[in-house]
């Protein structure tokens, strides 16, 4: 993981840059702002979930339309290495009731 | 003296600094390799249900995407959904075969027409390049709204009234911050309306380590080594995992 952001961040700056860290500390506030609707799909063995989790609860306290959906057991890119496995069918399901939901 | 002169050639001989997934390696004196082949070569699923052609969508920076819809659809209008790829902004394409497949099964269970866009990728092009592209991704979805002589492949079935943005992993974090760049309603987009956004397993980062990230094993992306693995036994491929050597 590391790897992919000394890569990618610019040089000179951190994890903490703007587009990587939504709440670091040059970030800009994501309180004030008018957001569409958003769904957070975790895995819930991925290194990644305890941010993205913080990330809709945050969001969530600010009174945002954020839904966060997390899978038991299930690691980083379930749903596109296994398809058609229960959990990945769960998630299509969710994808096409929020499609649904918020195409009114 | 001439010995001199070689040790230091020597020295300077550029050695591999970081390699990811075997289809990307990154040297000493800043060279860049990159494979041409995909990094899990799984068989695409290809059987027709669902058509598919490219666009470009950025010719300064030679950007395609990729567009997919039910070959039967189901209605006389179709959502659009976005489908940005992962790689932790360093590799993926829209022509990788675990992209493409995921495009198919989108388009067939959410009735959709899916939008898959390359980025540009990191280190050649660090951050903002790939959030950016995923902005003249969505721009040139109005343009295909606005236009003039459209092309009917999309038009004649696309709802650009209703068009949702998703990312996997670094996709996912590109969809986030089209989310707050563009707004509620999307405005700068119209007539194109952005309905909402998916994020899929997102990939975002801080200096402060998460429990997750503290505790976790040391390779976040667990699942790709499961690939690899999946990718060498069934097709005797050899994928070496991302590794970082250093020489001193």
């Amino acid at each position: 993981m590391a790897r992919f952001w000394r890569l990618s961040i610019p040089i000179g700056d951190t994890t903490d840059h703007p587009l990587v860290n939504p709440f670091g500390p040059q970030s800009r506030s994501l309180e004030p702002l008018e957001l569409d609707p958003i769904l957070v799909v975790m895995g819930g063995s991925d290194l990644l979930k305890d941010r993205a989790k913080d990330y809709a609860e945050r969001l969530q306290e600010w009174g945002k339309d954020i839904q966060y959906v997390e899978y038991e057991g299930q690691q980083h890119g379930f749903f596109t290495i296994n398809p058609n496995s229960e959990p990945a069918t769960k998630l299509m399901q969710i994808i096409k009731t929020f499609i649904v939901e918020k195409s009114t | 003296m001439s010995n001199v002169t070689t040790g230091a050639a020597a020295a300077e001989q550029p050695y591999e600094v970081d390699e990811c997934r075997g289809v990307l390696r990154v040297y000493s004196d800043g060279s860049i390799w990159r494979s041409s082949e995909p990094s899990f070569k799984v068989p695409v699923h290809d059987d027709g249900s669902v058509v598919w052609k490219d666009a470009f969508f950025d010719s300064t920076h030679d950007l395609h995407l990729r567009l997919y819809k039910p070959a039967s659809p189901s209605s006389t209008k179709l959502p659009i959904f976005y489908y940005i790829h992962g790689g932790g902004f360093c590799i993926g394409s829209r022509a990788w075969p675990n992209c493409q497949n995921y495009c198919f099964k989108l388009a067939l269970d959410l009735q959709a027409v899916i939008i898959s866009p390359d980025y540009r990728l990191a280190p050649e092009n660090r951050l903002p390049a790939a959030i950016e592209d995923g902005y003249m991704a969505v721009k040139w979805l109005q343009a295909q709204a606005m236009s003039e002589e459209p092309d009917t492949w999309l038009t004649d079935v696309a709802d650009f009234s209703k068009v949702f943005i998703s990312g996997d992993s670094a996709g996912g974090n590109i969809a986030h911050n089209l989310a707050v760049r563009l707004g509620a309603g999307s405005p700068e987009l119209a007539p194109v309306l952005v309905r909402g956004y998916v994020l899929l397993a997102p990939f975002f980062g801080g200096t402060v380590k998460s429990k997750s990230e503290a505790e976790g094993p040391k390779e976040a992306f667990l699942n790709w080594e499961l690939i690899n693995r999946f990718v060498h036994t069934i097709f005797h491929v050899t994928i070496t995992s991302c590794q970082t050597r250093f020489k001193v």
